[in-house]
This record gives structure tokens, C-alpha cells and sequence, in this order.
């Protein structure tokens, strides 16, 4: 199961996300949810802090919405790294160091992790 | 400038010391390899030994050798490919390489062995039509092999490059690949790139596809097989690359360029390649920035530029931390340091127990244990295999017998036998010595062993082994045995023995060790001029060991040399005399009895104590060393057992256990053979350390002048 509310602040709109972010429980709602936000919303928080697990193809899918929203001219952030999610992004081994281009990794979801092992 | 030039100097040092050791591990992998042509380890074995000391050498500096033993390499290199056979020609000429190397390395051979190597190739090229031309192949010391150099079974880790890009509907066949990087990671050290280039926008995302695709570096000792079975469900459906990038065997802590590695991927075409490389500007941004690369195929490509760096330096440190090479002479100051803190410790015990003092004893004892464990140590880390100068030996036996028109097999066993370092270097020559004399004098030609009955090949069997706290070394031969009718005719003339006077047994034989005593009928430039096995004799003599030579005629020869385990401290057991200390080797110490005055009265002069009923005679230290004053009512006969002779020693009181460090007397007692040493005790005094066995020849001689004054 998973949960989301929206909170429109002065300059952002902030999506809280809970429960189990993965293939079965979320993929197909969140794509939605993120998709219909997009097309109203400028600025975008996504909230991971009550977030029970979460998996790569939901990984996958913020990064898509992440380009979404640059290449249309807006902004989609994430207002924290909890342990679980770092623990999921090292694992399948995302990191802003594999980002296209200056801009985008400027403003990349993920966070700068160095691939060798044993580090971070 | 000059601390660069010691800097040179100390690297040129080190790199002489590990070449000498694998010249000699060359020399011994070779002669096995005649015996065993097929064997493909010992093959591998020698082309490492090269493949080391090209790469060592041309970082000191050592053009010359670098480039000759590039030849060699070449030719074993087709050898291990089976595309040339071993034969005894080839072992030959690279037993003579070896030799040339040897010249090379300590500069004594001057410019004559260029042109030695030289003749060397221009043979090899002879016997080896495929050897290809030099220059041919250009010499790449700091380079990655191609092959792999570990030896079959042994299990050495690889470093590989995988590419693995799954088919998008992984997630519907219901394989999540995250599972599969952990099972990944589970094999070794891994580094996971996921590459996003492939994910679309939003409004083009399939929630069911998988998009992401990943470059693994992966260093594991599993095998490629282990990493395909990792993606065994999904490899018909994926892509998936594996690639060995790095065998562990490079000497440089360099790796490739961003653009070579970006290249052998794929990731880039040599065209573009080219383009980017006009610029000679960062080649990695250059491509990003005008498309012709991926950020994340260039972060990847600097990732495993990174990760094999960082592999190469873990790699030298480790092997840096496993072995340490330290130049012998400070091992012995080292264990002169550790005999000087055992004289010192002994001093610390003997004063805690007189102070009464119970926590100065405490910590006295304390003392006496690290000082214990801290010898040991120090002794075991002087302890080599005696297997170092075997090969040395193999190679005397190989050369002879072939100059000789002998056929001879030198069995080895013990090599294993671990022997004080400074002991091995002075054994090395007199063992030479025993094993000249079996092959010229001893082994028969061919023909004539078969006239004999025997088999054609004579053998020579090197036995090493312990016992107690000496280390006993026999060669034996199969051949035809001491003449010892000859000995004692040639002792006569020689006025070693007076005519008339029986000598049996082995006596007889130890007359071969007499200066100038030879019962060879011809001196050939191998032996013969009975020079040499007195100087065998007193080089053993000078390490406190014995040589002893027994004899079946027709059937053979058996010199055993008994040498101690350690030349700086033994146990010893200590003794007193009037007021002087002796220490008695513990290692050939049996028991201690006590004699008294009446016991003597039957016996008289005949110095013979009966113990438990067995007739033992004893020697009186106290008439040997000239001491004067009266004896105790009560005294002490020390038995000891040497060469399988029980002998006792009598004092007048044993004092108890002791370590003893060895201090060599110096030049002036250097004719005092029935003292090996001498020992400083705790309080300062100096104890003599007694040499049993030529004690007990002094005491013979003595007895027989006795017995021949009393005839008169």
C-alpha cells in the first residue's frame, strides 16, 4: 500500500509520499498522480520521509518525471535523502555523476554517490 | 641530486636481491622441467620467473637484461603456447641464459655477455624456426598482459568489465534486476554504474518497462562462468558483455586512457574518437559536450579508469604488507640485539631472587617470557629452507655427469627442512663439495654399472631432516663405495697412521677428511687432489656440526653432516667445576647422575660409572680443562649421547638450564677445538660452552697414548 497527499505552499507544491513505493503497490498511481501535478505545477517537492520501501522502477520513474519537468521549464526536487532511499539509489547504482549534461546534473534528483566500493 | 642517486642506488639493491632468488628458482624450475617436459606449471613457472625479471629490471634500469630476457620470454612464450617443444637443447641453451643473466646482474661479465646473449638468441632462433626477429615485439615491462600468467588451480582474481542491458520487459517476465546486482556484488569487490539515457519523459514512460541498463567492474576469484550464471534466466533475452580488464599481474599503477576504454566498449567510434583527440584538450568533456559520448558512459569509463587504479595501489600495499625484503646483516644484529637482552634478562632473574623481592620477581618473569617469545621470533624469522641451494646443486649434477659421460638422478628429500640463513650459505659449499666427489669418485659410467648389474643411471639421494635441535643432512650414493684397504694404505704412506695400527669401521673411513688424502688414481679438475674434504671437515667443524662417512663397497657411499639448528643461542645445561662454569649443549644431554667418592674406588681410573646397570664411561672435566683443588664428596656425571655414543661428562655440581648466547672466542683460541664458545652468565661471568664430541676424541687420543706409555 501507498499513500500520497499534496500540500500547495507560497512556492511549491509538496507531494508527501508513504507506504511501499514499488512495481505492484504504486507504479501505476504515482505515474498518474506525477503526471497530472506536472501539467499545473510549477515547483514540485516530492516528500520521501514515510516512504516503507521503494524499488528501481519507481526510481526510474522520478527520474523521467524529473526530465519532464526541466525540459518543460520547471522544477521537480526532493526535499530530503532518508536512509532508505540512499540505501536503494547505492544499490542499483544511480548517482548525479551519470547525468547528461552540466544543467541537468546541477539540478539532478539523485545525489552525488562515487561508484567505488566501499565509499559512501 | 644525491639523494636521488642513493634513492637509485637502493632500488637497483632490491632489484638485484629478487633477481638473484628468481634466477635460482629459474635455475631449479628448469632442470625439473627436463625431467618433466610436459609439465605446464613448471612452464609457467619459468616464463613468470622472466616476465618479473624483464619488468623489475627495466624499472631499475637494467636495459641490457630487460632485453635479453624479452628473447627469452618470446621463446617461452611460444612453449606455453605448445607451438615448440621442451628439449633438452632448449633447457640448455636457457640454463646457459640464466648463467648469462647471472654475469649481467653483478656486472662481472663486462661486454662479452651482450655478445654471449647474442650467440644465445641467434641459438634460439636455430633450434626455434618461429622465434620471430628482434624488435619485432616491442618491450612492454609496465604493460597488462593479455594472459593471465596464475597457475593452473590457482584461483586468482580477475577484474571484469560487464555490460548488462536487460530487455525492457524484464519487470513482466517477473525479474526485478536488482536482485541480480546483488547477487553480482556477492561474487567479489563491485562497482554498478546504472546508465539513465535510455529513460524517456514522463508522458512517454511505460510503468512496466525497464529503462535502465548497467556497466558493472567486477574483481572476483569465481570465475567468468560464476558472473554468467548470475545472469542465466536473462541472458538470451539482455544484452550482456564481459570483458577481463585487468589479470592482477601489472607492475604499473597506471591503466588506460579515457579514450581507449571508451573505445574497446563500444561507447565510442575511432573516428569520432580521432576527432576529439585533435582538440588535445580533456577528451572526456570534448565528446560529452558535442554528443559524441554519454555523461554516463564517460563517468563510467572514469569510474573503472579509477577503480583499477585504486585496485593496482591496494594490490602493491597488500604485497607490500605480506613480505618485507630486509638485507640479512640486519637480522644479525637484530639477533645479536636479542642474545645481549637474554644475557641481560638472565642478570634481571638471578638479581629479582636474591632481592626477595616479590613484584621485582613478577616482573622478571614477565621479562623472561617476551624475551622467550621476542628468540624465537628472531630465530624463526633467520630460518630459511635448506631448498634455496638445491638448485645450485641440481645444476653441478646436471653439468658433471653429462662432462663426465655419467648418467645420475639426484633425488631430493626434505627440502623443506627449515635451517638457520647464515648456516645454509656455509653448508652450500662443503654439501657442493660431497656431491663432486660422489659423481667423479663414486657413481660408475654407465657401462660399467651395467657390467655390474646395476641400472645404467646412478642416483644420488639428499636426505634433510631433524633431529632434536640439529639438523641432519645425508647424501648417499648408489655407486662403488670407499676402498678402505686404499685409505689405509695412502694414510700410511702419508704418515697419517703409523703401519701396523688397526683402525675398523667407519674410523677408517674418516680418514678421507685428512689434508691431502685421495685414493683417486687420476686428479681430473672436478677432484681428486685430496684437497677439499679437510676443508669440508673444518667448515663443519666451524659450525659446531659433524661429518661422518660410512662405506659398502660396491654398493655405495653415505656422508650424514649433522649441523645445529641455530648458529647464535642454544639451550644449554649449566654446570660448575672449582669455581668455573661450563654450559653443556641441552640438545645432547641424556640425564644427570650422581657419582660419590666411594663409587670411584672400584673403578679406580677406569672412568666408568654403571647406570642402572649399563657400563657408561665418563670423562673428568676437571682433568681436561687442568682444573685444580679437591673435588666434592658428592659429584655429578652429565650423560650425554653423541654420534649414538653415550658419554659422560663429570662435575662437580650442575647449576640448571640455561640459554645461552654463543660469543665466538676470537683468533686466539681458535686451535681450541673442544670449545665451541662461550656464554656470559647473568652476574657477568663468563661461562665455556663444552664441544662434546671433540672432547671425546681428545679423551680417546689421550687414552690411547696412555695405554701405549703403560706397554712401554
Amino acid at each position: 500500500m501507498f499513500e500520497y497527499r499534496f500540500e500547495d505552499l507560497n512556492h511549491a507544491t509538496v507531494l508527501s509520499l508513504s507506504g511501499e513505493l514499488t512495481l505492484d503497490e504504486a507504479i501505476s498511481d504515482l505515474r498518474n498522480v506525477l503526471l497530472e501535478k506536472l501539467s499545473h505545477a510549477d515547483n514540485i517537492v516530492i516528500n520521501l520521509d514515510g516512504i516503507k520501501a521503494i524499488d528501481l522502477s519507481v526510481l526510474q520513474l522520478f527520474c523521467s518525471a524529473h526530465r519532464m519537468a526541466l525540459t518543460s521549464g520547471k522544477s521537480l526536487s526532493l526535499s530530503s535523502y532518508p536512509t532508505l532511499f540512499m540505501k536503494a539509489v547505492r544499490n542499483v547504482g544511480l548517482s548525479s555523476l551519470v547525468c547528461r549534461n552540466d544543467i541537468w546534473r546541477a539540478e539532478c534528483l539523485w545525489p552525488e554517490l562515487s561508484m567505488l566500493p566501499g565509499e559512501n | 641530486m644525491a639523494g636521488f642517486e642513493g634513492f637509485e642506488d637502493r632500488h637497483k639493491e632490491v632489484f638485484r636481491e629478487e633477481a638473484r632468488e628468481l634466477l635460482s628458482e629459474l635455475e631449479g624450475s628448469l632442470l625439473e622441467l627436463e625431467e618433466d617436459p610436459e609439465n605446464t606449471e613448471l612452464i609457467e613457472r619459468i616464463f613468470r620467473a622472466m616476465h618479473t625479471i624483464k619488468g623489475s629490471g627495466a624499472m631499475a634500469g637494467f636495459d641490457e637484461i630487460v632485453s635479453f630476457t624479452h628473447e627469452l620470454e618470446t621463446a617461452f612464450d611460444l612453449v606455453r603456447d605448445k607451438k615448440v617443444p621442451v628439449t633438452k637443447e632448449l633447457i640448455g641453451i636457457t640454463l646457459t641464459s640464466r648463467d648469462i643473466l647471472r654475469d649481467m646482474l653483478e656486472g662481472t661479465a663486462g661486454s662479452s655477455a651482450g655478445q654471449a646473449a647474442q650467440e644465445i638468441i641467434s641459438n634460439l632462433k636455430h633450434i626455434i624456426p618461429e622465434f620471430p626477429c628482434s624488435g619485432s615485439k616491442k618491450v612492454q615491462p609496465h604493460g597488462i598482459n593479455e594472459k593471465a600468467l596464475c597457475l593452473p588451480g590457482e584461483e586468482k582474481a580477475l577484474t571484469y568489465r560487464i555490460r548488462f542491458r536487460p530487455n525492457q520487459d524484464i519487470f513482466k517476465i517477473g525479474t526485478n534486476p536488482s536482485f541480480l546486482i546483488d547477487e553480482l556484488r556477492a561474487l567479489g569487490d563491485c562497482m554498478v554504474i546504472a546508465q539513465i539515457d535510455s529513460i524517456p519523459v514522463l508522458s512517454e514512460f511505460d510503468f512496466e518497462a525497464c529503462y535502465l541498463y548497467w556497466d558493472f567492474i567486477l574483481t572476483t576469484s569465481h570465475g567468468v562462468n560464476a558472473i554468467k550464471d548470475v545472469f542465466i534466466f536473462v541472458e538470451n533475452s539482455s544484452e550482456l558483455k564481459i570483458e577481463v580488464i585487468d589479470d592482477g599481474l601489472s607492475q604499473s599503477p597506471d591503466y588506460k586512457k579515457i579514450g581507449e576504454i571508451l573505445l574497446e566498449k563500444g561507447d565510442v567510434s575511432a573516428e569520432d574518437l580521432r576527432k576529439a583527440l585533435r582538440q588535445r584538450r580533456n577528451i572526456g568533456s570534448i565528446m560529452v559536450e558535442s554528443g559524441l559520448v554519454e555523461q554516463g558512459k564517460l563517468t563510467s569509463a572514469l569510474a573503472e579508469q579509477q577503480y583499477i587504479r585504486e585496485k593496482r595501489k591496494q594490490f602493491k600495499e597488500a604485497e607490500a604488507a605480506a613480505s618485507v625484503r630486509v638485507p640479512s646483516r640486519k637480522l644479525d644484529v637484530l639477533a645479536d640485539l636479542v642474545g645481549e637482552l637474554v644475557t641481560l634478562q638472565a642478570r634481571l632473574n638471578q638479581f629479582s631472587l636474591t632481592e626477595n623481592d616479590s613484584e621485582l620477581v613478577a616482573i622478571a618473569e614477565g621479562v623472561e617470557r617476551l624475551t622467550d617469545d621476542l628468540r624465537e621470533n628472531i630465530m624463526s624469522v633467520r630460518l630459511i629452507p635448506i631448498s634455496t641451494v638445491f638448485s645450485k646443486l641440481k645444476r653441478v649434477v646436471r653439468d658433471l655427469s653429462s662432462e663426465l659421460g655419467k648418467e645420475i638422478e639426484l633425488e631430493i628429500e626434505g627440502g623443506e627442512t627449515e635451517l638457520d640463513k647464515s648456516l645454509i650459505e656455509k653448508i652450500s659449499d662443503p654439501l657442493m663439495h660431497i656431491i663432486r666427489n660422489s659423481i667423479d669418485h663414486g657413481i660408475e659410467p654407465p657401462a660399467g654399472r651395467e657390467a655390474l648389474g646395476k641400472p645404467r643411471k646412478g642416483t644420488i639421494i639428499l636426505h634433510v631432516f631433524h633431529s632434536g635441535a640439529s639438523v641432519l643432512i645425508q647424501v648417499r650414493d648408489d655407486g662403488k663405495g670407499l676402498d678402505a684397504e686404499a685409505i689405509r694404505t695412502k694414510a700410511i704412506d702419508k704418515g697419517l697412521i703409523p703401519p701396523g695400527v688397526e683402525i675398523e669401521g667407519k674410523d677408517i673411513y674418516q680418514l678421507i677428511f685428512a689434508s691431502g688424502l685421495s685414493t683417486a688414481n687420476e686428479v681430473t679438475k672436478i677432484s681428486g687432489r685430496g684437497v677439499g674434504m679437510d676443508v669440508v671437515r673444518k667448515n663443519i667443524d666451524a659450525l659446531r656440526g659433524t661429518v661422518e662417512v660410512e662405506s659398502w663397497k660396491g654398493k655405495g657411499t653415505c656422508v650424514t653432516i649433522r649441523v645445529p639448528l641455530t648458529l647464535a643461542i642454544i639451550d644449554g645445561l649449566l654446570v660448575k667445576i672449582a669455581d668455573d662454569h661450563f654450559v653443556i649443549p641441552l640438545s645432547i644431554v641424556e640425564e644427570c647422575v650422581e657419582l660419590t667418592r666411594s663409587e670411584t674406588v672400584g673403578t679406580n681410573s677406569r672412568h666408568i660409572a654403571n647406570v642402572r646397570g649399563e657400563i657408561i664411561p665418563y670423562i673428568d672435566l676437571r682433568d681436561i680443562f687442568g682444573i685444580g683443588g679437591t673435588p666434592p664428596e658428592i659429584e655429578q656425571i652429565v650423560i650425554t649421547q653423541t654420534d649414538g655414543r653415550k658419554v659422560g661428562f663429570l662435575v662437580d655440581s650442575v647449576v640448571g638450564e640455561t640459554q645461552t648466547v654463543i660469543k665466538a672466542l676470537g683468533s686466539t683460541f681458535k686451535k681450541v677445538d673442544w670449545i665451541s664458545g662461550a656464554t656470559i652468565l647473568g652476574d657477568g661471568t663468563v661461562a665455556l660452552i663444552i664441544a662434546a664430541s671433540h672432547i671425546m676424541k681428545l679423551w680417546e687420543e689421550q687414552g690411547a697414548q696412555r695405554t701405549a706409555c703403560k706397554a712401554e
